[in-house]
């Protein structure tokens, strides 16, 4: 069944009256899931063009539509299967000089604080598009 | 085929979640090596599915020269935030793409433009675009991955 809601405010439990965009711009405007083992492979995403393997344990993410300003959020995980790091800077994405409205550089690393591929690794940001 | 809406100022970003929601990934075989250092390894370029699939389908990605535009706002020394996004939603979209031609406009877009001006001016290229399959299978010493100088520019 197709259906459309069109509305300006939501209104709470509470009472309280909520922009409808104030949802809508909370949603995430880029994901992606990534192997780097092996021939990178971009298994799914949102918003993104394409895929960079720049170096070992390093990736690079290319928007589609691009962020208003270079201050979006970027929340990372990294994995392989029944592997538990400890101690670990287990991700981390560059923010020094490698992210722009439109690429963010991303880094993996394992126990030994050197960049390392991992076999999945997940973004999701958050932020205002331009 | 699915027919894509008419889109005319609609934001990318409605766009894309339109493209996402309606059309199936398409996994492209190809990928585009570059070098950009000299104290760099070679970099690739895999394309993304969701993003192939709007190119191939036509009307929903803006032309690449929008980007450039951008790049060269956010290049500007006191670049705080884009005042021409704009550009991004309020420009004619593209017509389909053939996978040859989403791969040109890829390159244009997110390979650096000191490696598409003058990529076969050298004695070897700084790009290539190859299958997969002809990328080394094994990672060992990826940092020191080179274009081949059997590569005739």
């Amino acid at each position: 069944m197709a259906g459309k809601i069109i509305a300006d405010t939501i209104e709470t439990g509470a009472g309280a009256d909520i922009s409808t965009s104030y949802v809508v711009n909370g949603s995430a405007k880029a994901w992606n899931v990534h192997t780097q083992a092996g021939t990178y492979v971009l298994h799914d995403s949102l918003n993104m063009s394409s895929l960079g393997d720049v170096g070992n344990g390093r990736s690079q993410f290319n928007w589609t539509s691009s962020f208003d300003s270079v201050y979006y959020s970027a929340t990372v995980g990294v994995g392989e299967y029944n592997i538990r790091y400890l101690n670990v800077p287990a991700f981390g994405v560059s923010t020094n000089g490698n992210k722009t409205t439109a690429v963010l550089l991303f880094h993996s690393q394992k126990t030994n604080n050197a960049d390392d591929d991992t076999l999945e690794n997940s973004v999701t940001i958050h932020g205002d598009l331009a | 085929m699915m027919q894509t809406p008419e889109f005319k100022g609609t934001h990318l970003w409605d766009r894309l979640c339109w493209a996402k929601e309606n059309l199936e990934g398409y996994q492209s075989d190809y990928r585009v090596v570059y070098e950009d250092s000299v104290d760099e390894c070679a970099k690739i370029l895999v394309p993304d599915p969701n993003w192939m699939a709007a190119a191939l389908q036509g009307g929903i990605l803006p032309p690449v020269w929008v980007y450039h535009e951008l790049a060269k706002d956010e290049a500007q020394e006191d670049f705080k935030k884009h005042t021409r996004g704009y550009l991004l939603h309020q420009t004619e979209p593209m017509p389909a793409m053939s996978e040859k031609e989403a791969i040109e406009y890829l390159i244009l877009k997110d390979c650096p433009q000191s490696v598409w001006q003058d990529w076969d001016s050298g004695n070897r290229p700084k790009m290539v675009i190859c299958r997969k399959e002809q990328l080394p299978q094994s990672r060992e010493w990826r940092n020191a991955w080179r274009i081949s100088n059997e590569i005739a520019a």
